[in-house]
């Protein structure tokens, strides 16, 4: 089997299909019986499957003239049972068994699931079964948690660990932080009205035309102050190219050629 | 466990090699036929003696010598596809996880796509199968493979639920309605690049339609706008602001935006092309308008009448003009031109009147005087006629000595002398005419106020007069002049300002009997030139208040 999943696994995502009309039976299993078959030893053989025919009534007729047998082999486990039935389903979902290698990563077609089975304990050995099934419920009712009574109870566990005040502290001051800064970013402080006038003509010296917006992020003052002063220093533009901006007055710009004059 | 059925070679019946069973109990073996006659005769074994009732087989299951595969199961619910080679020997099948097409498998990339579901695909792509993990599966399942006459035992992993792909049939609807979106994407640009065109070119007028296109999307455009900046502007205007000056505010912001929308879109002819809602900005604009132009208004009319103040002087010939005309006005109403010329200054005209008025009193009780003491009075009025030549003689100096438009200021001077030599023949008649020229009186008793203010000073005069003709050239008085002169004396009066430059002003003859007048022009001069004197300007209009204050208590009293 390994030798011919070497020579045909050449491709990685190539899916090897050479068994894939082999038939597998799927079997349900208890876990009791799983738990054995992982601790067994693999050269001695797991269990032994019983296949039981009825000679006087033929196979097509009656379904269960075929019966299924599994005989457990070892004795480890005091109370499992050493004989199940094999129950098959009737009708299940059509399945096939893929495999993959861990190393290489190729990927093979196994077979198809042509009998589901599932296992049930047989008739004789009924007693020994009622035993486990009592250990079970036994080992079930043991409880994992217990209620303690605290002996130290002067009252230490219940104050707050030192560094936590330290984290809280910590956290409220940078709480104080941000505030400032966010104070300082909305509002804005009013400056001198001469400074703010000095600056307004430097400004108009510059460029002719000011709109609001742009005064109000040169100048960082508030709309409502630049808008006074604007009003008594500078005429607003409703038309023409500079529509929506602010002018100096002619004065102003007289006064303005005469110092350059000067 | 019981005893191991051990199978012979041969049924003991017939001798038959196939299809054989052992007994129930165990000692015989038989075929299917045979052993269906005897369990119809209801013979029994030869060795045990017990009825035979079943037929039965054995076999051994061992576990799984190959543990380097990982067996999973898959399940297909609309039934298994045709994997064997012996129907279709050409087909092939490949099975891969999602995303791990034509990659070597590492053991990260196997941990990382752990979950990623299988896909099973055919070579033709006719059938594409999908498997998902299935959780739900907790049972512990074993796989029973026939190995010749024993069964191998191989416990199953994890479960795969594999479904066809129709799902990617659905995904390729998606990806249509997708590609759909994507052509609309681009008609939508190929759109607005024939709009822009169109913008440039003179067919943008012509088509209707694509402007209503264009202007909608600007329009949402102007949305955005606004919700940003009206949250600039509240943020930065908090708790600043009453409701009404936010809602010119937000008017004033308005009229941006348009102005904004306007630079984007380009040039445009005018309002036709804009919506409901610019309409209504419109109509916003149109009232600012209106409140605009009134300020203008009010701004407008000073400065028409502060320019006509710095004009340039006239030739001689209009300058006599003008005198003939001023002197023409005296003789009818006196303020009449100055009133026209001044409206604004209407109020401290009104002031004027009354400190004349008051001047009236002051003559009345000198009337009275002359009544009483005739001989001193007569002494007085020779003092005062003695004072007067001194007067005119430092003038005749001070003209010639700059020797400048000296024919303009004798004709000047001599037309003074000839209004002064009129006056006294005025006052020699008797006291009912002096009541009837009272006006004229009190004008003369202001000009001799103004020339006792300037006596006292009188020697300073001569050498302000010729640092002020050294500095400047000849005309009206300029902004340097006046402020060289308040620069000296830090200290000024109006009064004393209007006695130095009196000679040179424009249109003396019409100002030489109102001083205050002369203090009104020039306000307007300060105002029209200077921006940093206007500290001086408050402090000029002060004092006048001032002057009506102290006059105001005397009148009630």
């Amino acid at each position: 089997m390994d030798e011919e999943n070497g020579y045909s696994g050449s491709s990685s995502s190539n899916l090897e299909t050479t068994k894939a009309e082999r038939s597998v039976w799927l079997m349900k299993c208890p876990l009791v019986v799983a738990k054995s078959w992982q601790a067994h030893p693999p050269s001695q053989p797991l269990a032994k499957v019983v296949l039981s025919l009825d000679p006087l009534h033929p196979e097509e007729d009656d379904p269960s003239a075929v019966q299924f047998t599994m005989e457990m082999a070892g004795s480890e486990a005091v109370n499992m049972p050493k004989t199940y039935s094999l129950n098959m389903f009737k009708d299940f979902v059509p399945m096939c068994v893929f495999s993959e290698t861990s190393q290489g990563g190729k990927v093979a077609m196994e077979g198809k699931v042509e009998h589901k089975f599932d296992m049930k304990p047989h008739g004789e050995n009924i007693e020994e079964y009622g035993k486990l099934c009592r250990e079970r419920t036994n080992k079930s009712m043991i409880k994992n948690r217990q209620i303690q009574v605290i002996d130290n109870d002067r009252g230490v566990l219940m104050r707050p660990m030192p560094g936590m005040i330290g984290l809280v502290s910590s956290n409220s001051k940078d709480k104080k932080k941000t505030q400032p800064v966010k104070q300082s970013d909305t509002k804005r402080t009013r400056r001198d009205r001469g400074e703010l006038e000095d600056i307004m003509f430097k400004l108009f010296e510059r460029q002719p035309n000011w709109a609001l917006k742009q005064l109000v992020q040169e100048t960082d003052q508030p709309a409502q102050f630049l808008k006074e002063i604007l009003n008594e220093l500078c005429v607003y533009n409703k038309r023409g190219a500079n529509q929506g901006t602010y002018e100096l007055k002619p004065e102003y710009k007289k006064s303005v050629e005469d110092t350059s004059a000067e | 466990m019981s005893t191991d059925l051990q199978l012979k070679s041969s049924c003991s019946g017939c001798g038959s090699t196939t299809d054989l069973y052992g007994s129930n109990c165990k000692h015989m073996t038989l075929c299917l036929s045979c052993g269906k006659t005897m369990a119809e005769k209801r013979a029994k074994c030869f060795d045990c003696g017990a009825t035979l009732t079943r037929l039965i087989r054995e076999y051994n299951v061992r576990a799984s010598s190959t543990n380097d595969k990982n067996y999973f199961i898959g399940r297909f619910i609309n039934g298994l596809p045709d994997f064997s080679k012996k129907k279709s020997a050409e087909n092939k099948w490949s099975l891969q996880k999602d995303g791990l097409h034509g990659r070597q498998i590492t053991d990260t990339l196997r941990e990382k796509y752990k979950n990623k579901p299988w896909l099973l695909e055919d070579e033709t792509g006719q059938s594409q199968f999908q498997g998902h993990l299935e959780g739900s599966q907790s049972a512990t399942y074993y796989l029973l493979m026939k190995e010749r006459k024993e069964f191998v035992a191989i416990p199953a992993g994890s479960w795969y639920n594999f479904n066809k792909v129709a799902q990617y049939k659905q995904l390729t609807l998606e990806e249509a309605e997708e590609k759909m979106k994507n052509r609309k994407k681009t008609a939508d640009g190929y759109q607005r690049w024939m709009m822009k065109a169109a913008n440039n070119g003179p067919a943008a007028f012509g088509e209707h339609g694509k402007f209503d296109d264009k202007e909608s999307n600007t329009g949402g455009v102007r949305i955005r706008k606004k919700t940003g900046e009206d949250d600039e502007g509240h943020v930065s205007d908090k708790g600043e602001e009453d409701e009404e000056e936010e809602s010119e505010r937000k008017s004033r912001l308005g009229l941006n935006k348009r102005a904004g929308d306007d630079d984007e879109e380009g040039p445009r002819g005018g309002d036709h092309d804009l919506d409901d809602d610019d309409v209504e900005k419109g109509d916003d604009w149109e009232h600012e308008e209106i409140f605009t132009d009134d300020d203008e208004a009010v701004g407008n009319d000073p400065e028409e009448r502060e320019d006509l103040a710095p004009e340039v002087p006239a030739p001689p010939e209009i300058k006599q003009d003008e005198e003939e005309e001023d002197e023409d006005n005296e003789e009818g109403g006196g303020l009449s031109k100055s009133g026209k010329e001044l409206k604004k200054l209407l109020g401290k005209a009104s002031g004027l009147n009354e400190s004349d008025a008051e001047d009236d009193d002051d003559d009345d009780d000198d009337v009275e005087d002359d009544v009483g003491v005739p001989p001193a009075i007569a002494t007085k009025q020779k003092d005062a006629l003695k004072e007067e030549p001194v007067d005119n003689s430092p003038s005749k100096p001070t003209a010639t000595g700059p020797a400048r438009g000296t024919p303009s200021s004798k004709s000047s001077k001599g037309k003074r002398k000839l209004n002064e030599e009129a006056k006294p023949s005025n006052t020699a008649p008797p006291k009912k005419v002096k009541v009837e020229n009272e006006p004229k009186v009190s004008t003369k008793d202001g000009n001799g106020s103004a020339s006792k203010n300037s006596a006292p000073p009188k020697g300073t005069p001569p050498l302000s007069s010729k640092a002020g003709s050294s500095t400047t050239t000849s005309g009206p008085v300029s902004e340097e002049e006046i402020r060289a002169v308040l620069r000296q004396k830090t200290p000024v009066t109006t009064q004393d300002l209007v006695a130095k430059f009196k000679a040179r002003l424009r249109c003396s003859e019409q100002f030489s009997g109102d001083p205050f007048g002369l203090m009104a022009k020039l306000h307007l001069c300060f105002f029209a030139t200077c921006r940093i004197s206007k500290h001086l300007l408050r402090s000029l209009r002060e004092s006048l208040r001032y002057r009506r204050l102290q006059v105001e208590p005397v009148m009630l009293s």
